[in-house]
């Protein structure tokens, strides 16, 4: 089976239909745009090289009542000679509506992705994936608690199927100045023999997020640290709005990031990453290291 | 014996008054009763009449009291419908809209009211408050400050324009608003607390 890992990547689409709302206006509606690229390089694989892709994201807010995002990304996995590249075009679509029931100190958001990807695997174990992951969250009026649980189902083609749980806590610390959020990944594939030996598999990620105040060292506005253990295969990112569709199993990862807010609407993010691989059928650990880049205008 | 008969008559004559008070009569007496939901049903059998977006809005002021706020907002948006000329309904909505932290709901009607109404107090009052709660501190103060000098002897402009300063890191400038709120206010809590150093 040709391994690979997808970084693929985000974005998305999607599509409020039921946004009851009157006549549009300007002023009620908030988008943001954006481009990112991404570049990784693998360490000791034995299958991979290298990693490109690059995208582009949509995303709108109708005020508070909801809003729908669209992305596109393209990503190309350079093998080692002897091994087939791949590339690899993804499509998300996203929607989401807001609720704030008066029994409830906060709001509800009800959010629908789904996702579609093709790519030239000439086995088509990772082709025509689809996606489907709706997710319920709670955010308290004060912005210090948070709680989602985010359920996908993705649809492969020769015999495997995926369902995923997400649970996800968030809390502010530091007056607000720092946001932890905990999220645990329960995967279970429905195949074993399509899912490197895996039944289902666990892990635990933690993202911290600090926000520097009126003093922003090197101009930055906020940092993230990222970092997961355990092991997942298969996994639908509901943050970056990717799918991990191409079936090695990761073992671990850490990130660092920085973001730059530049005036009212523009921001740039950028995030080193590495992360650990296995593939189970050849035996083969390996890392990749990866750089990406999030240019993004709001108005 | 009289005076039962003193009390029956006495109940006799307030039932009276009672049943020939208007719908209105009825609702702001039972408001000041602290009856708000029964205060907004009597207003039920106005629908109809002239008047009814001025019912519309008072109801959704009395579902605002009972913290009912997507009734509320219901009410106030139906008020809205039936006179889109109202002021009045557009700054009320913000009131249940804030509450829910729907800033830039609340915002987009105060925007409107402005539109019509350059310098009305209470939408900038209310835009204020929906800039603080984006956290949109640069344009908070330009804001405020603006606000502030058409509204001299106003201290909550200054409270704000003072806030969004601390937030922005431009402290001196936030101890002269806080300063300016001293005077018009000597007591202010939170003037005095962050001219004390302790914000």
């Amino acid at each position: 089976m040709k391994r690979t890992y997808a970084i693929v990547t985000l974005t998305a689409a999607t599509l409020t239909a039921a946004l009851a709302v009157p006549a549009w206006a300007a002023g009620e509606w908030t988008t943001t745009a954006g481009a990112q690229v991404v570049y990784g390089s693998y360490g000791s694989s034995t299958q991979r090289d290298q990693v490109t892709g690059y995208g582009a994201v949509l995303s709108s807010d109708y005020l508070e009542r909801g809003g729908f995002t669209l992305g596109l990304n393209r990503t190309d996995i350079k093998m080692n000679a002897g091994y087939e590249d791949i590339g690899q075009n993804a499509l998300f679509a996203s929607g989401k509506l807001n609720f704030t029931p008066d029994g409830v100190a906060g709001r509800l958001t009800g959010r629908m992705d789904v996702h579609v990807i093709n790519n030239d695997d000439a086995t088509n174990d990772t082709d025509g994936v689809k996606a489907y992951a709706p997710q319920v969250a709670y955010l308290s009026f004060d912005k210090r608690r948070y709680f989602d649980l985010g359920y996908a189902r993705s649809i492969y083609r020769n015999d495997l199927d995926v369902n995923q749980f997400t649970p996800t806590v968030g809390f502010a610390l530091n007056e607000g100045a720092d946001w932890l959020q905990v999220r645990g990944w329960l995967i279970d594939p429905s195949n074993v023999a399509r899912a490197q030996g895996e039944s289902s598999t666990t892990a635990l990620e933690a993202k911290l997020t600090h926000w520097f105040g009126a003093n922003k060292p090197l101009g930055l506005d906020n940092v993230r640290l990222s970092a997961l253990v355990g092991k997942r295969i298969y996994a639908v990112d509901p943050d970056a709005g990717a799918v991990a569709n191409l079936s090695d199993v990761q073992r671990g990862g850490v990130s660092l990031g920085g973001e730059w807010k530049l005036g009212k609407s523009m921001s740039v993010l950028a995030i080193l990453s590495r992360d650990n691989y296995n593939n189970a059928t050849l035996a083969d650990d390996y890392s990749l290291t990866s750089g990406y880049i999030w240019v993004a205008g709001k108005w | 014996m009289k005076a039962w008969l003193v009390v029956l008559f006495f109940v006799v004559v307030v039932s009276s008054v009672w049943a020939d008070e208007s719908s209105w009569q009825k609702s702001y007496r039972l408001e000041t009763a602290g009856k708000y939901a029964e205060a907004s049903t009597a207003l039920e059998s106005t629908n109809g009449s002239v008047d009814a977006d001025f019912a519309l809005m008072r109801r959704g002021w009395l579902s605002y009291l009972q913290g009912r706020y997507n009734e509320s907002v219901d009410f106030y948006g139906r008020a809205i419908g039936k006179n889109p000329k109202s002021l009045e309904a557009r700054n009320g909505i913000t009131l249940p809209l804030l509450a829910q932290q729907r800033w830039r709901e609340a915002a987009f009607h105060a925007h409107q009211v402005i539109t019509e109404s350059a310098w009305d107090y209470t939408a900038h009052q209310r835009l204020m408050v929906a800039e603080e709660g984006q956290r949109e501190w640069k344009t908070l103060a330009e804001h405020a400050a603006r606000v502030a000098d058409r509204y001299p002897s106003d201290a909550t402009a200054l409270v704000y324009l003072a806030r969004a300063y601390a937030w922005l890191g431009e402290i001196n400038a936030a101890k002269r608003a806080y300063g300016r709120v001293l005077s018009r206010i000597p007591v202010h809590i939170e003037a005095t607390s962050y001219m004390a150093g302790k914000p």
